[in-house]
């Protein structure tokens, strides 16, 4: 090889390695956060005349194709719904420096689960919520879900959907499976998966050795996490999952999960033998919480769509597509006349008896830095 | 060769093609781009295999059998030095691959780089040679082999002039050192008179003459030959009787060639262009043949003067005379004026009409042709 | 020469740096700058020299890192022992289907790597008929699987970056003058001998660019892994995203991509020294 071409490839290497390394940054962000943030000047939004354009972050398929549409018509704001959350941690990741700096990219409602709306709150990233602009939803939020533990008085959030998270199952291949624990069995070893949100598996593994998730100390955490972590290691799970926990039941791949109860319903309509099996030691509730982050342009118009989506009959629309817990009165009898399966699916209107074990989502105890080294733990498992 | 036989699809690039080739000659195939001459040397190399035919090498058959089993070398005409390679390994390279063993190996590269004068430069790569050393190169590399034939595809074609003349004749030189059998591919009519020991002109996949240089040269027998080697000066003729022909517009000249032919045949009368005397017709030598004409155009070629002189519409004669005295050149007839042309019967000589058409009035076959794969 | 012409190079440069340091050499300041810092989201960071921050998270996550490694060796090997024949096949052998058999390399490109990964999990899936041959012909155990296996991961990788095999080496195998393996077959070297001393010599730069085209992506790889592998297979990529996503340990996070970039810098180095020099571009010794 001649010298020209030794530097030629020289040249190439050098450019590929510039390549990867931009890869890297692109693939893991930048700095700039050195500004630590609280909540200790928390702003209320104000509303004025529900009027101009709103901007709603939500996640995918979410919502039916209508409401949208009939806001508008109904009230004139422009509104822009872009279903641009995947994943809470994503979502944070991708919008964590904005709103570090009072920016919320435009957006008027962003709507996340319950710890993460906790997370951004103590961060100083929402705003808290004026309740004489909500009557609406003051009236129509169903009791159980008015004080949770994360936000008692509902201070800054509104739930959106609620749902379960408990074992999800080929009742075909695993007909016998009623507990966490069974998900351990030596017969279903590489046949089982568990999410790779921390929140939704840890709690349901402490709460089927008997350890109450909203008393649990942080050593339970690890302890549980220990004992995935040994059927990590002897093959037993599979892998840890997303949303695509219900292709491998489809598949057939995997025949016990844990999972959540409206992917459930909505496999099941085209998979018969996938059931959602409510654990014998209870499930773990959580909402997905609509919040208006700092800096949103305009939150009377929030204010005016969460009123609308809290009358019953607008409810009624989204419930009927979406297949997840409606947390506003009267949805259920105007669901009666109109689709009665729907009403009277446990899984969208669960009645007391069957979710008499089950627990609002819980994180784990501590401040931040203790929460964290709880959620490195998980991952470490994770990424093993 | 007998009765090769070599077709690309519809095209036949070689034709029922029958050729010896003696021990120790060198032999030159020439001929215009495309009349298969490259064909025919990539079939004795083992590039190409014949469609039909047998091609002997030492009485053996060698047909079918791949290049590398073949006891013939090739230098390319793109030299096809290893790039990767310093000359040294470059020119053991086919030895290494007949395990021959490694000393030996060293001092015949030794002295094959020696031979070709690059001795200081063995240690370099091809590119930092010049294209003459590279062609030096290119020949070690097959010769130190000891081939039963080496086959040269226009070794000399990407060179300038100057370095082509003076590779001529050491190419001639080294030939007859190591007294192997030379197979030389060339479009350059030149080139092959000078080195060859015998030629095969070769015309739309067919040998049109095979002979020694002064042959081919001063006896063409197709008026393609004539025509291709050196300046075509051909007169239309008809045979009278045996001994004797009538030339265009010209003289009853007596000449032995007639016996070939039956009388009343038409047939070319060939005069070479420096074998041609011009002088004004009440001057001319009566006792030699002659055509009178008119001077179209005269070109001063340094050492002699190119003259076109018009016989008749279509007879276009061309005449180099010498220029012995300076005097004598400023005398010579201008353009426009009446000439008539002369020579000695025995110059003469007659040829019959090609089968192809197109090779008596290629124009200027002494003209650079790039030669395509054939 | 005037000064405004000498300056033209600089100018026809200009753009290209501004690019450089607005996108590479910034970024990698700041990046280089958070992985030494001590902190967390809600405390702010602050630079305290924290070089544990790369000595922890190397000890800690070695397996990954070695893991990422042995898959995009694995899979860099794999591409070039697919991607090699590919490529002669289509420079040499293609004849008329040249172009589309290049098109049909490349058009997995026109799908998004997510969904071209994820149909690998229909492909491999455990009643998949590709399982099931594998079973037959007792590559896989009875009882095994494919999905959520190292070899899922490797098979991903390979699928994925082959393209970037296969590019460069065909534009190596086009360039390779034809005449030089008549000139090797002329010199009594067999087919095999012709490609082992004079193809592969001479096409041994577009194997140096495929192969680093190949490696450097997938050892920072790490959708295979989160969708095709299973437990116990996360490389480092994983870990990095994780580490920035989920846990918020964005210092961590830093030194981690750092010890990667560095790492493959390193090898990158050692690997050009060694390719580039004289002895494997064709050195011939007698050693077959």
């Amino acid at each position: 090889m001649s010298e020209s071409n030794v530097k030629r490839v020289r040249l190439l290497a050098l450019a590929v390695l510039a390549l990867a390394v931009s890869m890297v940054l692109v693939a893991c962000g930048g700095g700039g956060i050195d500004e630590g943030s609280d909540n200790s000047d928390v702003t209320t939004a104000t509303g004025g005349d529900p009027q101009g354009s709103l901007k709603i972050s939500n996640w995918p398929l979410y919502i039916d194709g209508a409401t949208i549409k009939d806001f508008q018509n109904d009230t004139g704001i422009n509104t822009t719904y872009t279903e641009d959350v995947n994943d809470n941690n994503e979502f944070f990741g991708k919008v964590q420096q904005q709103l570090a700096q009072g920016d919320s990219g435009g957006r008027d409602i962003i709507v996340v689960t319950d710890w993460m709306a906790e997370k951004m709150y103590n961060l100083g990233y929402i705003q808290n919520l004026d309740k004489a602009k909500l009557p609406t939803v003051e009236k129509n939020l169903i009791p159980s879900l008015q004080s949770p533990s994360f936000d008692p008085e509902r201070k800054y959030s509104v739930p959106w959907q609620s749902g379960m998270t408990g074992l999800v199952v080929r009742k075909d291949l695993a007909p016998d499976v009623k507990s966490i624990n069974d998900l351990f069995d030596p017969k279903y070893k590489g046949k089982v998966t568990l999410l790779t949100e921390m929140r939704d598996t840890v709690p349901l593994v402490m709460a089927a050795d008997g350890v109450d998730p909203k008393e649990a100390t942080t050593q339970d955490w690890l302890d549980a996490i220990d004992k995935i972590k040994e059927n990590v290691d002897n093959g037993q799970i599979r892998r840890f999952t997303g949303n695509d926990f219900v292709q491998d039941l489809a598949k057939g791949d995997v025949v016990a999960a844990i999972g959540w109860s409206g992917d459930a319903v909505q496999a099941q309509s085209d998979n018969e033998n996938i059931e959602y099996v409510q654990p014998e030691q209870g499930c773990s509730i959580w909402s997905d919480n609509m919040l208006i982050p700092v800096g949103a342009p305009n939150p009377a118009a929030a204010y005016k769509f969460m009123n609308y989506v809290y009358e019953p009959e607008n409810q009624a629309q989204i419930t009927k597509y979406v297949n997840y817990v409606s947390p506003v009165k009267g949805v259920r009898e105007i669901l009666e006349k109109q689709d009665p399966a729907i009403a009277n699916n446990n899984l969208i209107f669960p009645s007391e008896q069957f979710t008499k074990n089950c627990f609002a989502q819980v994180s784990p105890p501590g401040d931040e830095a203790a929460q964290q080294e709880v959620e490195q733990a998980f991952q470490d498992v994770v990424t093993g | 060769m007998e009765g090769v036989t070599k077709k690309f699809g519809d095209f036949t690039a070689v034709s029922e093609m029958d050729l010896d080739i003696a021990d120790g000659e060198f032999f030159t195939m020439l001929g215009p781009s495309g009349c298969g001459k490259t064909t025919t040397l990539r079939m004795v190399a083992g590039f190409e295999q014949p469609t039909t035919g047998k091609v002997l090498i030492d009485g053996t058959d060698v047909a079918g059998q791949p290049a590398y089993k073949r006891p013939t070398n090739t230098v390319f005409q793109s030299y096809a030095l290893f790039p990767h390679m310093t000359l040294e390994e470059n020119v053991g390279f086919g030895l290494k691959r007949k395990k021959v063993p490694k000393a030996e190996i060293k001092q015949r590269v030794a002295n094959e780089l020696e031979r070709v004068g690059l001795s200081r430069e063995a240690k370099r790569k091809p590119n930092q040679l010049s294209g003459g050393q590279q062609q030096r190169v290119a020949l070690a590399r097959a010769l130190v082999n000891l081939p039963k034939v080496l086959l040269l595809d226009e070794p000399l074609g990407a060179l300038d002039l100057k370095l082509r003349k003076g590779l001529q004749v050491q190419l001639k030189q080294i030939q007859r050192d190591v007294g192997i059998t030379f197979v030389y591919v060339t479009h350059d009519q030149e080139e092959a008179l000078t080195m060859s020991d015998r030629i095969a002109v070769m015309n739309e996949g067919r040998i049109e003459q095979c002979a020694d240089p002064e042959t081919v040269y001063d006896r063409p027998a197709t008026t393609f030959v004539a025509g291709f080697i050196g300046v075509s000066n051909l007169m239309p003729a008809e045979v009278k009787g045996s001994n004797e022909i009538q030339v265009v517009n010209g003289p009853l000249v007596p000449t032995p060639d007639a016996a070939k032919y039956s009388g009343g045949e038409k047939c070319f009368a060939v005069v070479r262009p420096e074998k041609l005397t011009v002088s004004l017709p009440e001057n001319a030598p009566s006792d030699q043949p002659g055509v009178d004409g008119i001077v179209e155009s005269s070109l001063y070629l340094g050492t002699s003067t190119q003259m076109a002189v018009r016989v008749t519409e279509d007879v276009m004669m061309t005449v180099l005379v010498p220029n012995a005295s300076e005097d004598a050149r400023q005398h010579l007839p201008g353009g426009g004026a009446k000439v008539r042309l002369n020579w000695l019967p025995e110059h003469m000589h007659l040829v019959a009409e090609s089968e192809s058409a197109t090779a008596a009035t290629d124009p200027t076959p002494t003209e650079k042709v790039t030669e395509g794969v054939n | 020469m005037t000064i405004r012409r000498r300056l033209i190079p600089y100018w026809l440069l200009a753009p290209g740096l501004i690019w450089l340091v607005l996108f590479f050499v910034i970024p990698m300041y700041y990046m280089g700058e958070l992985s030494l810092k001590t902190g967390s989201l809600e405390t702010g960071y602050q630079l305290t020299w924290a070089f544990e921050n790369y000595t922890d998270s190397i000890s800690e996550y070695s397996t990954q890192f070695i893991r990422a490694f042995w898959y995009a060796g694995v899979a860099t090997f794999f591409c070039l022992l697919i991607g090699y024949p590919l490529a002669y096949a289509i420079a040499f052998k293609a004849g008329r289907w040249k172009n589309l058999m290049l098109f049909a390399v490349v058009a997995p490109f026109f799908t998004t790597y997510l969904i071209r990964t994820i149909a690998w999990k229909t492909i491999l899936d455990d009643s998949s008929p590709v399982v099931s041959f594998l079973k037959t012909i007792h590559l896989v155990p009875q009882d095994g699987r494919v999905l959520a296996t190292s070899a899922a991961v490797i098979a991903g990788l390979t699928y994925n970056f082959l393209p970037f095999m296969v590019l460069p080496l065909f534009t190596a195998l086009e360039r390779l003058d034809q005449r030089l393996l008549e000139a090797g077959k002329d010199l009594y070297a067999s087919a095999t001998q012709t490609f082992w001393r004079i193809t592969l010599p001479l096409t041994m730069p577009g194997i140096i660019a495929g192969i680093l085209l190949t490696f450097i992506p997938a050892a920072g790889d790490y959708v295979n892994a989160t969708f095709l592998g299973g437990t116990n297979q996360a490389m480092i990529g994983n870990v990095i995203q994780s580490k920035y996503l989920v846990v918020n340990d964005y210092p961590d996070a830093a030194a981690l991509s750092f010890t990667l970039m560095a790492i493959i810098l390193v090898a990158l180095l050692f690997y050009i020294k060694f390719a580039g020099s004289e002895a494997l571009m064709g050195e011939e010794e007698e050693t077959r």
